[in-house]
């Protein structure tokens, strides 16, 4: 055997040591199942039950012209199909301690991790993401600041001081929060804030700090090596501005940058290319971002209104918002936006559906929304299910159909 | 599905799921990729389980399954980062002897980038241990499309991976 195959062996068997199947696999299965089937009965009965409908109003001699029910909503006004309405409750609602703070939250596989700032402390829980129950919990030295859970599962955290106190730094650890890696950031060559993390490749994630965009590498959980970190001198963010938000967005990484003088607006940078930038002017600012597979998409403000508007900027950061999106009243006053894969979700104002859903494809634009508290907050999505904080707590509600 | 299958079935899964979720992981470089793709094919199996029992390795036929979905999924959704192995120019000498051996993490890479039918016949052989035989029946192939995707696969590896193997 050669040494690149014992070495593919090892690696496989290393890669892969800590990863260990929901313990209710058996169960979702057969739920998921069992749903189908259901699922597969009502479809049934539906169509018959149209056939059947459509051939009485037919046949019907005074109704030579029947208008069927319409499946997917009426009409707006300006004729664009409202948003099909998913009246399909929460699959999972994670309960919260009333007064406890709800932090970051993030979605991996069959887990939802929450940050939480409680009674007791600063923690980071892992929920079952089917059961709702707590798996495992972790206590924090500090106030939680970004989560993000990287593409073998480790879960990325920063946290830094608030009014009381506390370190800097940030860990990796491993999906049942059981080991850990850390690398301090309060250190004379590391005194910096992490406000996002986002996880690249191997062992290394970007970190977006108040001193600039610095990329950190520590070991894999439970793993010997060192931990380490620099501040990225090739970034795209510039003197006198301070990155807050990152998002993976193809090859490239994605920067949400403020400037520290308040009259200069907020743009949009890409990682290790000066030239690329987007800025909306002086009349508005940047409000949101987040990054899908049919390219980036921002929410800008108007200054003299404070109206929002939901752009979608390509890989050269010009904005390709095609008219359907721009002009759908449908889509409300968006405030904030979150994407995964090909869906986009929003949250909007003015009397809209709050969460509002879509999947861009080919410029069709298909709406979808969720019976969510209109008080809610958009959590955290994932291709299947979008997390929404309720009064009661974590919920989990299907992504509709069209939005898929 | 009656009581003695559906116990049967939660054996297998509590027997060889964390086999098959390291190799979905393997296959696709992402833990929640891996589960809906192990969920996936679970669901399929339990849907046909009184007939995959009766099999000599129900486990084979779930992971063939779950190696079709996850060559569906890439077909489907196919990334930026898959790289077509028509783009990439073999090197033609390989000094195997020579080889150096590469530092593990960015092997996992170099696997990762791997078109996902190449990446499959390396996780089959070399993670689930089946012979030629067995991954050419896992994949749907022929033993020589097996050969030859292999061969690509570690010629890529090596030419992925920096310098090492072709230095002289």
């Amino acid at each position: 055997m050669s040494g690149l195959e014992s070495e593919l062996r090892a690696a496989f068997a290393e890669a892969t040591a800590l990863l260990a199947p929901s313990p209710d696999l058996t169960g979702r299965v057969r739920r998921n199942v069992r749903r189908r089937r259901s699922s597969v009965a009502v479809g049934t009965t539906l169509i018959a039950a149209i056939v059947s409908f459509a051939f009485v109003v037919t046949s019907h001699p005074k109704n030579s012209q029947p208008s069927l029910p319409s499946l997917t909503g009426s009409p707006s006004p300006t004729g664009q199909p409202a948003p099909t309405a998913d009246r399909a409750g929460p699959q999972v609602r994670i309960p919260l301690v009333k007064g406890d703070g709800l932090g970051p939250v993030a979605v991996s596989g069959s887990t939802v991790y929450a940050a939480l700032s409680t009674a007791n402390g600063n923690q980071l829980n892992a929920y079952d993401r089917a059961t709702a129950q707590l798996r495992s919990s972790v206590g924090l030295p500090a106030r939680q600041a970004a989560l993000a859970v990287g593409a073998d599962g480790s879960v990325w955290l920063s946290f830094f001081p608030d009014q009381k106190g506390g370190p800097s730094g940030i860990w990796r650890l491993s999906p049942d929060l059981q080991k850990r890696s850390t690398l301090r950031l309060d250190t004379p060559e590391r005194p910096w804030a992490a406000f996002a993390v986002l996880p690249t490749t191997g062992d290394e994630a970007v970190l977006a700090t108040d001193h600039g965009l610095a990329t950190v590498s520590l070991p894999a959980p439970g793993r010997a090596g060192l931990s380490t970190g620099k501040l990225r001198l090739d970034s795209a963010v510039p003197q006198g501005a301070t990155p807050t938000d990152l998002a993976a967005f193809g090859h490239d990484v994605a920067v949400f940058e403020h400037p520290e003088i308040s009259t200069l607006n907020p743009r949009i940078g890409i990682d290790g290319k000066p030239g690329l930038v987007y800025d909306v002017g002086p009349a508005g600012h940047i409000n949101s971002m987040a990054a899908s597979w049919v390219g980036l998409w921002v929410i800008t403000n108007s200054t003299a209104d404070q109206r929002g508007t939901l752009l979608r900027l390509d890989d050269q950061l010009r904005v390709t918002a095609p008219g359907p999106i721009v002009d759908d009243p449908a889509l409300g006053e968006p405030q904030t936006v979150m994407a995964s894969q090909r869906t986009i979700w929003l949250t909007t104002s003015g009397g809209h559906d709050r969460f509002v859903c879509f999947a861009f494809d080919n410029d069709k634009v298909a709406k979808g929304t969720i019976p969510a508290d209109p008080a809610g907050k958009l959590l955290a999505v994932t291709p299947d299910e979008v997390f929404v904080a309720e009064t009661s707590g974590i919920s989990g509600y299907p992504v509709p159909a069209v939005c898929r | 599905m009656r009581s003695t299958e559906s116990t049967d079935f939660e054996l297998f899964v509590a027997a060889c799921s964390a086999r098959l979720l390291r190799s979905a992981y393997l296959l696709t470089g992402d833990l929640g990729e891996a589960e809906d793709l192990l969920q996936t094919a679970l669901e399929k199996a339990y849907r046909r389980w009184a007939r995959i029992r009766q099999t000599d390795v129900p486990e084979a036929y779930v992971r063939k399954m779950m190696v079709n979905a996850a060559t569906d999924s890439w077909r489907r959704h196919r990334r930026p980062s898959d790289v077509d192995i028509d783009d990439v120019r073999l090197p033609t000498v390989l000094d195997l002897e020579l080889e150096a051996v590469p530092a593990r993490a960015a092997l996992l890479d170099g696997v990762r980038q791997l078109p996902v039918g190449q990446r499959a016949v390396l996780v089959l052989r070399y993670f689930d241990d089946l012979t030629e035989a067995e991954t050419a029946k896992t994949l749907g192939c022929s033993i020589g499309t097996v050969k030859s995707q292999h061969a690509r696969a570690m010629s890529r590896l090596r030419a992925l991976l920096p310098a090492e193997g072709t230095s002289s």
